[in-house]
């Protein structure tokens, strides 16, 4: 079976600077399988790479060098995105929309028919607990509800793979008990998430496998298991601090 | 392409752009400008003139309501009733002499409205006293028979339409000069014939005259008001009923929609597209499949569709409080409907351009603001140098000019289609130097339209271009 999502020596580099002549090399060559079925993390310092990965699996964002595919079809077939959900840390929707309008709109544009949306659209709204706020712009909601929305909007195409770019953010215990519950659905189901994200309780709970990116290249790769023991010591500890252990030596 | 992909984006990208639009209360305030404008339509009255369209031969021959009081005033004069209305040159200081005869020469060479008549009398004038039909010239032109002046207008307007470069006499020059200046010009007001200063009585009695001597004479007198507010300001009426509806019409199209309404539509959504293409509002979007050109598109389209209806709401309002009101039912007037919308649409584009290129409002708002005046600027240039060839342009300046001409949209092209469609030359002056160009059969509207529109198309071609190939 193909991966959900592949990476084959993928190369990024973005020109900066004045008249683009400085070049910042984002991602280095990265080869990496996102297997189909699985809770898949991505971690890593900040500025690691880990967000020009995700950008480039969602066509935001050409690849300098190397191949991506998508649900094993290349990046240009676009229509592979209309089975991808995809949940932004901090993104802005269009205050002036209802939670309904904006869930029909960002549909719509997918290629949701009306039919199927007019019946998924309040299903979503009462699962994510925004059933009582369908009335109004979303202008007067708070970042924890605007995270809600962002969560049935990524689920509105009932996608085959789910990327969450830090999905907790702002989340109260309910909305990450909300999150948790959707993503082990996934799994179930028998489809896959991409996890991007530093909260390492949820890593921990939620994920079948990870790869840590540092510097822009993938500097582990493999269980969340592994992480949790000493590789020489084979004594137990925390997540953090193999994660820890695995930043320094990509840093290296 | 994946055209059926494409057109959804579009259609779903309009449906965001109108209620975006709702939402930024730009509907409001357009919506507000309509039913203000439409009941100002709704109140005017044109009373006293006939509604029966007069032709072109009769509508030169008739008498402004001016006129006729100048025409009593000049009855009164020969009863002595008032002393002599003519303009005392005798008092001009030779310097000032000159300066008239200059300032004439360069009424006489403009295409104005006004002065083209006043050519067109003085002119007609000249040829008679050349004829032997008339044997002198007055200074005050209103001394003369209204016969006479009749027979020197239509002489000289026909003169004129033979042969563009026909000079005036010093003399001639030299009255209208006086005329140019006197409203201007502190030395020439004092030569000016101030009928305000006449009593009321003397006034009455100008128009008493007037009428009665335009009557014996046979020269029908334009008669009537134009009034707003159901008769709270009255004017006097120009020249026709329909003139006079059409001329309003002018005012509506050109004032409110193209120079009000376009820069304020231009301004207020400047900043729908930087918004939307900040990386944190459009990554989410950008991520589903639909082309990135057609999201753009499909916005620019929304927002080029809102300022139609707004546009075709605001011309129907219009026209139909202004015909309900005076009976003048303009078909012409809605021409004003899709030159707006192509005025706006060439100038979004560009719009478009900055947003993707920059993601910044303020570049958005001031940047098509700008290019509007380069525009503008461009078109003009070009006209000027086309009208005035002896002026001093290089080579190398009138290819530039030629070129950018044709590159660049030219709204100024634009505003002339509208002005010949609703037959405008007779009540609004025009640009001169485009009035020149069309005289000389050198202005092609259909040509100047389709380059405009090409020059939107490849504008956001480009923005469609670079927007698919920025990284997010």
């Amino acid at each position: 079976m193909t991966a959900a999502a592949a990476f084959a020596d993928v190369r990024k580099v973005y020109p900066t600077g004045l008249f683009g002549r400085t070049r910042v090399e984002a991602v280095r060559g990265i080869t990496l399988d996102i297997p189909r079925g699985s809770v898949f993390g991505l971690l890593g310092p900040n500025r690691a790479g880990k967000t020009t990965l995700v950008k480039m699996l969602l066509g935001l964002t050409r690849p300098t060098a190397g191949a991506v595919t998508r649900l094993g079809e290349p990046l240009k077939d676009r229509s592979t995105l209309g089975r991808v959900g995809y949940m932004h840390e901090n993104h802005a929707f269009p205050r002036y929309l209802s939670a309904p309008d904006l869930l029909r709109f960002y549909g719509g544009v997918g290629g949701i028919d009306a039919a199927t949306l007019n019946e998924r659209v309040p299903k979503l709204l009462d699962r994510v607990g925004l059933a009582d706020r369908t009335r109004e712009p979303i202008v007067g909601f708070s970042k924890g509800m605007t995270q809600r929305l962002g969560l049935a909007q990524a689920l509105v195409n009932d996608p085959d793979l789910l990327v969450l770019d830090e999905p907790t953010e702002g989340l109260d215990l309910f909305g990450k008990q909300l999150l948790r519950d959707v993503v082990r659905e996934f799994r179930t189901a028998g489809k896959t998430v991409l996890l991007v994200t530093h909260a390492l309780a949820e890593v921990e709970e939620l994920c079948d496998a990870l790869a840590v990116v540092v510097q822009g290249k993938v500097a582990y790769r493999g269980k969340v298991a592994e992480l949790l023991s000493d590789p020489k010591s084979k004594k137990p500890r925390s997540l953090e601090a193999g994660l820890r252990d695995v930043y320094q030596k990509g840093a290296e | 392409m994946n055209l059926p992909a494409a057109i959804r984006t579009v259609r779903w990208m309009v449906w965001d752009t109108f209620r975006q639009a709702v939402a930024s209360r730009l509907l409001w305030v357009t919506s507000a400008v309509t039913v203000v404008c439409a009941l100002v339509c709704f109140s005017v009255q044109v009373s006293g003139d006939e509604q029966r369209f007069m032709t072109e031969e009769e509508v030169r021959a008739a008498l402004k309501p001016e006129d006729v009081r100048r025409l009593g005033l000049e009855v009164l004069g020969r009863k002595e009733v008032i002393g002599g209305v003519p303009y005392d040159t005798d008092a001009l200081t030779l310097k000032q002499r000159a300066k008239a005869i200059e300032a004439g020469r360069k009424e006489a060479q403009s295409s104005e409205w006004k002065s083209r008549n006043r050519y067109a009398l003085l002119l007609g004038l000249e040829t008679l006293v050349e004829q032997k039909k008339v044997t002198t010239v007055p200074l005050d032109i209103t001394l003369l028979p209204v016969d006479a002046r009749k027979d020197a207008f239509l002489l000289g307007m026909r003169k004129l339409d033979e042969t563009k470069n026909a000079g005036l006499s010093d003399t001639l020059l030299l009255q209208l000069g006086i005329e140019t200046l006197r409203d201007d010009e502190a030395d020439f007001a004092a030569l000016q014939v101030d009928d305000k200063k006449l009593t009321p009585e003397i006034r009455d009695m100008a128009l008493v005259e007037g009428l009665d001597r335009a009557r014996k004479d046979g020269v029908r007198v334009i008669s009537g008001d134009v009034s707003f507010g159901w008769g709270t300001l009255t004017t006097k009426l120009g020249r026709n009923r329909e003139d006079a509806v059409r001329h309003l019409q002018v005012w509506l199209a050109t004032l409110v929609g193209e120079a009000a309404g376009i820069l304020l539509a231009l301004l207020w959504t400047a900043g729908f597209l930087p918004g939307f293409l900040e990386p944190h509002a459009a990554t989410v979007l950008l991520a589903k499949p639909a082309p990135r050109w057609a999201i753009l598109w499909g916005k620019y389209v929304g927002v080029v569709l809102f300022v139609g209806i707004v546009a075709f709401a605001f011309i129907g309002a219009t026209w139909v409080g202004l015909g309900t009101s005076t009976g003048v039912w303009s078909g012409a007037y809605w021409l004003a409907v899709p030159l707006l919308v192509l005025n706006f649409a060439i100038f979004y584009a560009v719009s478009a351009f900055l947003a993707v290129w920059t993601r910044n409002g303020v570049v958005c708002a001031f940047g098509t603001l700008l290019f509007w005046i380069v525009c503008w600027a461009m078109n003009f240039a070009h006209h000027k140098a086309i009208a005035n060839p002896m002026d001093a342009y290089g080579p190398g300046a009138l290819m530039l000019l030629d070129v950018g001409y044709w590159v660049l949209p030219k709204p100024l092209d634009m505003s002339a289609v509208f002005f010949d469609a609703i037959r405008a030359e007779g009540f609004a002056g025009k640009v001169p130097e485009l009035q020149k160009v069309q005289d000389a059969g050198k202005f092609q509207p259909e040509l100047s339209i389709a380059a405009s529109l090409a020059f939107a198309a490849g504008v956001l071609g480009l923005a469609g271009y670079e927007f698919k190939m920025t990284d997010y």
